[in-house]
């Protein structure tokens, strides 16, 4: 019977079963990512909340990019040069910018059913991903987390009802509708980025 | 008096070491890829398999062992005929439960680590609870029980702003959509049932082995009831359709939960469930294996579940 008391410290030993751990610190955090089409193939964005450790409260924001045939391969290109490892575990935002239909957007859906990335990333489209990355955010530390608060707000307020996380839209198969934004103008009400619905048919963008 | 008081808490023990034993590895493996619709008809039909199952193996072991084998030949042959047949499929069960849980792991906990740790553990674990006497599994599976109903309730309750009505929609399917998962969901439930009814039988205080079979049903209801609550969870987050391309389609149902804004992904919960039921699982099975031995070989018995875990390490290793 006394026995019995050692199986809990058993079950606390598995908390150390986990080999080639890696710090925070060694990552990088992606907190959204887009895909553009491009002349070559694809344009991959990754949008990058910095923090210093001088000035905890401060965030500086990078945007990586890398371009290829496809997606891995422009993954490939964007981690090039980087002292450390693309974390994709926090990503909250997916953007899908015009062009992206038909193969291209089977591949990003495709990328985006990752085991690291989680089920339920919001995905939006932009006319531009890099551009609605890149321009950042008026009241979060990044688009990424800024978004889906929009998006929120939009539910709460408004009474939309959006499914527009991966795997409402995974489960949808090729016919879905996503909201679409706009990138960060100051001169604009935050909330006015949210620019109506992108509805997909079969792979292929109906109606703006 | 307090024999009967002692009956009833006997009883509600077995009631969740069933219940336990039943959910096991079958959520791990759950047949969800190409079932689609015949997946709810089908695993209704394999709950009603797996207690008529338990009830006749119950009663086939009470037969051979209800008394000393000594004396009769013919009917120690039949009886170390039937332990043998129990005895591999105890094994074999054993292995297959601690495998899904050491995959599991390597799947989605330790994809670029060891599970050799992790493997070792869970067999001493196992091996452990198999060794001390009954009533301290009993124990084990009571609180785990508890445990692990308390944390489905939570995420189903926490999970049902992420259910969409259409996906609760209920079709009629055909037959071969049935059959196909039938056969799979059957080869989960009804084959364990042996070790289970086996260890039953074997461990009940001889007098009262009558009182077992009504826990063995109830227990076996309260399994099944668990994983409906789990598989409902998965469907309607899901619809059948999505959920049969996802591997462990639970788990990640569990994931998209949310506890207000900044709580995400509780899936750590779950790992409970998965971890206690493989455990009380593999648990049973060296149990059953252990007093099958100990039934004919009563000196060789108890290094059973010792001599049981290393066997599954080492086809682990090798798989």
């Amino acid at each position: 019977m006394k026995r019995l008391w050692a199986l809990p410290l058993l079950c606390l030993l598995f908390a150390s079963c986990g080999m080639n751990t890696t710090e925070p610190e060694q990552l990088y955090l992606v907190s959204a990512i887009g895909f553009d089409a491009a002349e070559e193939g694809v344009c991959v964005v990754a949008e990058v909340p910095l923090t210093r450790e001088t000035e905890a409260d401060k965030m500086d924001v990078c945007v990586f990019q890398g371009v290829g045939q496809n997606i891995p391969d422009a993954l490939d290109q964007m981690k090039k040069g980087l002292g450390k490892r693309l974390f994709f575990g926090h990503c909250a935002l997916a953007v899908l910018g015009d062009g992206m239909e038909a193969d291209r957007l089977r591949a990003a859906l495709d990328f985006l059913a990752d085991e690291e990335i989680p089920l339920s990333i919001t995905v939006v489209s932009a006319p531009n991903a890099r551009e609605l990355l890149a321009r950042g955010s008026l009241s979060a530390p990044a688009a990424g987390y800024e978004i889906p608060d929009i998006l929120r707000l939009q539910t709460r307020e408004a009474g939309l009802f959006l499914q527009c996380r991966y795997y409402e839209i995974a489960a949808r198969g090729s016919d879905f509708t996503i909201p679409r934004f706009e990138p960060n103008d100051p001169e604009r009400a935050e909330a006015d980025r949210f620019c109506g619905l992108r509805t997909f048919r079969e792979g292929r963008a109906v109606t703006e | 008096m307090k024999e009967n008081e002692a009956r009833k808490r006997r009883g509600l023990h077995q009631i969740a070491l069933v219940a336990l034993f039943m959910v096991g590895n079958t959520l791990l493996r759950f047949p969800w890829t190409n079932a689609e619709a015949g997946v709810t008809v089908s695993f209704l039909l394999s709950g009603i398999a797996a207690i008529v199952a338990s009830l006749a193996v119950y009663a086939i072991a009470r037969f051979f062992f209800r008394r000393q084998l000594h004396g009769n030949l013919p009917r120690i042959l039949s009886a170390a005929g039937f332990a043998v047949v129990t005895g591999a499929v105890a094994w074999c069960c054993a292995a297959r439960s601690a495998g899904d849980m050491v995959q599991f792991m390597k799947d989605l906990l330790l994809p670029s680590g060891t599970v050799i740790p992790f493997s070792v553990l869970f067999l001493l674990a196992a091996a452990l609870l198999a060794r001390i006497p009954r009533r301290g599994i009993d124990l084990f599976a009571l609180l785990g029980y508890v445990a692990v109903t308390v944390a489905v309730g939570v995420l189903f309750l926490r999970g049902t702003p992420q259910f969409r009505a259409e996906y609760g929609k209920f079709e009629i399917p055909t037959l071969g959509a049935v059959g196909k998962s039938l056969v799979r969901l059957l080869s989960e439930t009804v084959l364990p049932m042996l070790p289970l009814a086996v260890y039953l039988a074997l461990s009940a205080p001889a007098p009262r082995q009558n009182s077992v079979s009504r826990p063995l049903a109830v227990g076996v209801v309260a399994g099944f009831g668990l994983m409906f609550l789990c598989a409902l969870q998965t469907l309607l987050t899901f619809g059948a359709p999505y959920a049969a391309t996802l591997s462990y389609p639970y788990l990640r149902a569990v994931r998209v939960v949310s506890v207000g804004q900044y709580a995400f992904r509780p899936e750590l919960i779950s790992y409970v469930l998965d971890y206690v039921a493989t455990l009380v699982r593999t648990a049973i099975c060296l149990a059953c294996l252990r007093r099958l031995i100990g039934r004919f070989l009563p000196r060789v018995g108890r290094p059973v579940p010792i001599v049981g875990a290393i066997g599954i390490f080492i086809y682990l290793y090798l798989r």
